[in-house]
């Protein structure tokens, strides 16, 4: 357990922050949810290379002077090729204060980022991994348990267990990821011993996210029951809405269908041409079980102040409850 | 005994110190001295009614409970079987609920609406254990006085949702004019206070006991427990809409490859699921066999100690996320330019 705090481990207001989604996490959104006081998050892999990186952070200080982190996604050479050299490059040069990485093999991009003075949070589903991010070096991790949007691992632990588990296991700061939507939940992880939360479906579902209205208004519909896990027989599974694709999907991997024949129908462009055009059922859409505590579709702000405010409450109330009982 | 730490809805209802309550373990495993070892700890535990051996162990069982907890509140739990004749077993145990003084069942299976107003008449509180949110309006409806919401993670029935506690108990107590008890996972005293914090009024755990020294069980398989990383479980029969999380040991390898096969038939199920088989496995340590409930929880679960003991860590650590939660300095909302 350790007293850093987000706050002065990353200059945030509030110990909240937004998950690096690919291709909706991008300037004016991550500049939304810094400049509401949380740690807004870009995703390195939307852009295609080091250069077009450089312009998005650029872009995203023109909108705001808090900071914000960069999303590290290290993905496997044989599933998708990417300049992970060259973004390291320029998010050192550009003075990004905080790094996301996730996936596979992030020794020697941890340690590249750090020689570069660059805080690195890494992100990941088991307490394994969390251990072997504390050896490489990682300054906090960000553990996700099986609720979450689109990878949680192989494991299956939920949230409420994985957190405190990895929070016995690892000497860093913690952050609770998976399931996370209001301020009861930011309390739970606090008390979990967490330093705060990430939120991804949260903060998918604001009016600053740059996808169709639609898309917004029809997820807003859906609970918590209506997640499901596809793609575990290719070893990768993603908590997906269940959509009609997705149960196209499902379908085909109750009959034993290929990885040929699911992969195109699981594809990102597919889920985020989906979201972009509002017919949200073309597709199996990444979003985690927090849809369940979600219903409406404020701005970054107004969510991050609500989130603060309703935690507060319940910091107040448990303080209360204690004190009732004890002799003044 | 540990001081009270906190007062909520459940302790006042339920007349116990502390809001922490463990839940009857099958077949016939939460016995009359595991549930007099947690009442006695200041929490609230339920003597099983069903799957003994012998006709009257369930009556035995109330009078060692009895024996050893002088004049406190007890619970029983009361499965209610969606078959026929479910409803009647459960009405033809009531008397003996009376005989011994039980103050609060906790219901699980079918819905408890048929035994709900003989319960109310002889002054007993209802919990009613349900799998996923969308149940609670039945709870409500029927007149339950409290709700056990579980989440997927729980050891045993999960029901078919799979939705994680983290969500369900922040869920649940916003919609929910009943107090609820948080269930799933819980093994710790910060998850305690998390729960509370999310405006749960109590927990309830199943596997996080499992190492009770009071309990019955086989010493080995405490031990497996002690060593248990929690994510050894699979949830079974699921094609018979009957999901059950447990150990993945050879029988719960079997009936998934019966359900690969497509088989409903219960009868092809009946060798590797029945409560025979899970009892001799308790019995003899080998848990090879049966169907173990096992939830992520058996990982907080370190050492084969009295129940008394695991109160009591879970307390200190409770205080001590008490104490951490002291210290945060959330800034206050409209503080931010």
């Amino acid at each position: 357990m350790s007293d850093l705090t987000m706050r002065n481990l990353f200059g945030v207001e509030y110990p909240i922050m937004q998950s690096g989604f690919r291709f909706l996490a991008r300037a004016p959104f991550v500049a939304a949810v810094s400049n509401a006081g949380a740690l807004g998050t870009l995703s390195a892999h939307t852009l295609p290379t080091g250069t077009a990186l450089r312009q998005e952070i650029r872009a995203t200080r023109k909108l705001t002077d808090r900071p914000f982190a960069v999303n590290l996604t290290l993905l496997p050479e044989n599933v998708a090729e990417f300049p992970y050299d060259d973004y390291v490059d320029v998010i050192i040069s550009e003075g990004i204060p905080v790094v996301e990485t996730s996936g596979a093999r992030p020794a020697s991009y941890i340690e590249k980022l750090k020689r570069g003075g660059v805080k690195v949070i890494h992100k990941c589903t088991s307490v394994r991994h969390a251990l072997s991010a504390a050896k490489y070096g990682a300054d906090a991790v960000c553990v996700t348990g099986f609720e979450s949007a689109g990878h949680p691992g192989e494991d299956d632990v939920p949230t409420l267990v994985l957190v405190p588990r990895v929070v016995d296991e690892v000497r860093i700061p913690v952050i609770a990821s998976g399931g996370f939507a209001d301020g009861r939940g930011l309390a739970a992880a606090l008390s979990f011993g967490a330093i705060g939360i990430n939120m991804g479906t949260r903060f998918l579902l604001t009016q600053e996210a740059l996808f169709h209205e639609d898309s917004k208004r029809a997820l807003i519909e859906f609970g918590e029951r209506d997640t499901t896990l596809i793609a575990r027989n290719l070893g990768d599974s993603v908590r997906v809405l269940k959509t009609t694709a997705t149960r196209e999907v499902l379908a085909l991997e109750a009959r034993g269908a290929s990885r040929e024949e699911i992969l195109p129908l699981i594809d990102k462009e597919r889920w985020y041409n989906a979201l972009l055009s509002g017919r949200i059922d073309e597709a199996p859409i990444p979003v985690g079980a927090a849809l369940g505590l979600i219903s409406d579709v404020p701005d970054c702000k107004t969510l991050v102040q609500r989130i603060v405010a309703q935690a507060n409450v319940v910091l107040d109330r448990l303080a209360a409850a204690r004190a009732a009982l004890s002799p003044a | 005994m540990r001081d009270q730490l906190f007062r909520t809805r459940i302790t006042d209802l339920l007349g116990i110190r502390h809001p922490i309550l463990c839940g009857g373990l099958g077949p016939g495993v939460s016995t009359g001295r595991y549930v007099a070892a947690v009442i006695n700890a200041g929490g609230m535990g339920f003597v099983v009614s069903t799957a003994y051996e012998a006709p009257d162990q369930f009556e035995l069982e109330l009078k060692v409970c009895r024996d050893l907890i002088g004049n406190k509140p007890v619970g029983v739990n009361l499965y209610i079987s969606r078959f026929a004749g479910g409803v009647e077993r459960v009405l033809h145990l009531l008397p003996l609920l009376e005989k011994y003084g039980v103050t609060c069942v906790e219901t699980a299976g079918a819905s408890p609406e048929p035994v709900i107003p003989a319960l109310k008449e002889m002054g007993i509180t209802v919990l009613h254990k349900i799998p996923s949110v969308r149940y609670l309006h039945t709870a409500e409806r029927v007149g339950a006085d409290a709700v056990i919401v579980v989440g997927a993670e729980c050891g045993g029935h999960p029901g078919v949702d799979q939705v994680g506690t983290i969500v369900q108990a922040a869920h649940a107590p916003q919609v929910s004019s009943l107090p609820v008890v948080a269930a799933g996972g819980f093994g710790t005293g910060r998850q305690l206070v998390a729960a509370l914090a999310m405006g749960n009024d109590a927990i309830l755990m199943g596997s996080r006991m499992l190492v009770s020294e009071e309990l019955w069980i086989h010493e080995d398989y405490k031990r497996k427990v002690v060593e248990g990383r929690g994510y050894e479980s699979v949830v079974v029969k699921k094609l018979l809409r009957d999901h059950h999380r447990v150990l993945h040991n050879e029988s719960a390898q079997t009936v998934l490859e019966l359900e690969a096969q497509g088989i409903v038939d219960f009868e092809a199920y009946r060798p590797y699921v029945g409560g025979d088989v899970t009892r001799a496995a308790y019995r003899s340590g080998d848990v090879t066999k049966g169907m173990i409930d096992y939830g992520h929880a058996v990982v907080f679960a370190d050492e084969i100690q009295p129940v008394e003991k695991i109160f009591d860590r879970i307390l200190d650590d409770a205080e001590n996320a008490l104490h951490r939660l002291h210290t945060v300095q959330l800034a206050r909302a409209g503080e931010i330019a």
